[in-house]
């Protein structure tokens, strides 16, 4: 019988198969599939548990990355609606003003304004109009002038810079004075006699004597003023109109009507709209 | 010891039988099939134990796989039981321990298992059967004997040494 153990075992398996075929789908073979589905329970949902911490930390970290590109998308934005304004206020003062203007974007700052070597690169030159000795200007006020114009870039001299002087006007009280960085100490208001009431606080525009700068663009506000016996002049500080550090884009005068020329024009138009210019 | 080595090869055959049916097994898909690491172990077991208890197990791991599937019950019992005994009778004739005979002793009992659960899942259907065994038999069977030499590997290291035990 011993031999034949394998063949009797065979046999048996096949009854047994053939019998479970024959049974069909009954109560066995649920009683049995429960079984196997509950010895394959802990398990599966063990897999199946850290399947979903799997896909939940990928799920995270999607997130997370597209959280990220939404906020730096929000930053693009904020920054688009800034430059907009910012051009929008350009334009604005473009159009506004009887001087010939060309925008540019500021792009280098070299030096410092303590040191008095502070220079500008703006994206416009030669090729945009631009000259040696032109005004620069923002809404807010006096940037400087150009000190050298390239082909596409121009590099602006500001406030900041020991060869810059301005001739300007306290709107108070009519005083005119010469404006100039003063070593260290930020911009002063030169040559304004001890008699001269300048106080803190009064505004400070381009006179436009010398024809080179266009009169009324806001050069500051008197900070400080002191006054000693025995000098001739006012020490006045003035606190620039313009932060400089912060500037993005400034506006390039290419050509401006000086005191002298708008009387003419003015005279010329009020000529020919009566006709009797003709 | 015995106990032991018999119960790490019951965990081993558990676990395979647990990845079966885990998705991620898909990813061992290769042209449509994938392999039957089950069969292979039940070879390896037929060689080492003998046709009587590759037979019986081969119906319990056929019968769990019935039930698995959760459609009648015996199909793949039978068929299981059939492959066991096979493993086990041929199984003494072959030097197990060359990778080459392990693959073509695992291909052999493959295509005979495969076929017949071809044949008992298509009720007979010659011309079905015609149209699926190039994939369902060939290819499956192929894929198995592949990874049949470390499956062989593992299941000798722990077969065997039991039997060391036993002075056989």
């Amino acid at each position: 019988m011993n031999g034949y153990k394998d063949e009797a075992m065979l046999v048996l398996a096949i009854a047994a198969s053939l019998l479970l075929i024959g049974i069909g789908e009954g109560v066995v073979a649920r009683g049995l599939g429960r079984a196997v589905a509950l010895a394959f329970h802990p398990p599966r949902a063990s897999v199946a548990w850290v399947n979903e911490g799997r896909i939940l930390r990928r799920e995270h970290e999607r997130t997370l990355a597209r959280l990220a590109e939404a906020e730096a998308q929000i930053n693009r934005s904020r920054e688009l609606l800034r430059e907009n304004h910012r051009l929008a206020e350009l334009l604005d003062f473009c159009e506004g003003g009887s001087a010939a203007l060309v925008a540019a974007r500021v792009i280098a700052v070299q030096g410092a304004a303590r040191s008095g070597d502070l220079t500008m690169i703006v994206d416009k030159g030669a090729r945009a109009g631009a000259r040696v000795g032109m005004a620069v200007i923002t809404p807010d006020g006096l940037v400087g002038r150009i000190a050298i114009a390239n082909d596409f870039s121009s590099a602006v001299e500001p406030l900041y810079s020991r060869r810059l002087a301005v001739s300007v006007y306290d709107t108070r009280t009519r005083v005119v004075g010469i404006a100039r960085w003063s070593d260290g100490l930020g911009i002063a208001l030169g040559n304004v006699p001890l008699h001269c009431e300048v106080a803190a606080g009064d505004t400070v525009l381009t006179s436009g004597l010398g024809g080179r700068y266009p009169r009324g663009v806001r050069v500051g506000v008197v900070d400080r003023v002191e006054a000693r016996d025995y000098e001739l002049f006012r020490r006045i500080d003035i606190n620039p109109a313009v932060e400089l550090r912060r500037l993005e884009a400034v506006l390039i005068v290419l050509s401006h009507r000086s005191e002298i020329e708008e009387l003419i024009f003015d005279e010329t138009d009020q000529t020919l709209i009566s006709g009797t210019g003709r | 010891m015995t106990s032991i080595r018999s119960l790490i090869f019951a965990s081993l055959l558990y676990m395979v039988l647990l990845v079966e049916t885990q998705p991620q097994f898909q990813a061992m898909t290769i042209l449509g099939v994938t392999p039957d690491l089950v069969l292979a172990l039940l070879c390896v077991y037929g060689v080492e134990r003998g046709a009587a208890r590759a037979c019986g197990l081969g119906f319990v791991l056929g019968l769990v796989r019935d039930a698995a599937s959760a459609g009648a019950l015996g199909p793949l019992a039978l068929v299981g039981s059939i492959g066991g005994y096979l493993a086990g009778k041929l199984g003494r004739r072959i030097y197990k321990r060359q990778i080459l005979t392990q693959l073509l002793f695992t291909l052999m009992i493959a295509l005979i298992v495969h076929l017949m659960a071809l044949l008992l899942d298509t009720g007979g259907n010659m011309g079905q059967v015609a149209r699926s065994a190039p994939m369902a038999v060939g290819m499956k069977a192929l894929y198995t004997a592949l990874l049949a030499p470390p499956i062989f590997w593992f299941g000798i290291l722990f077969l065997e040494r039991e039997r060391r035990m036993h002075g056989r």
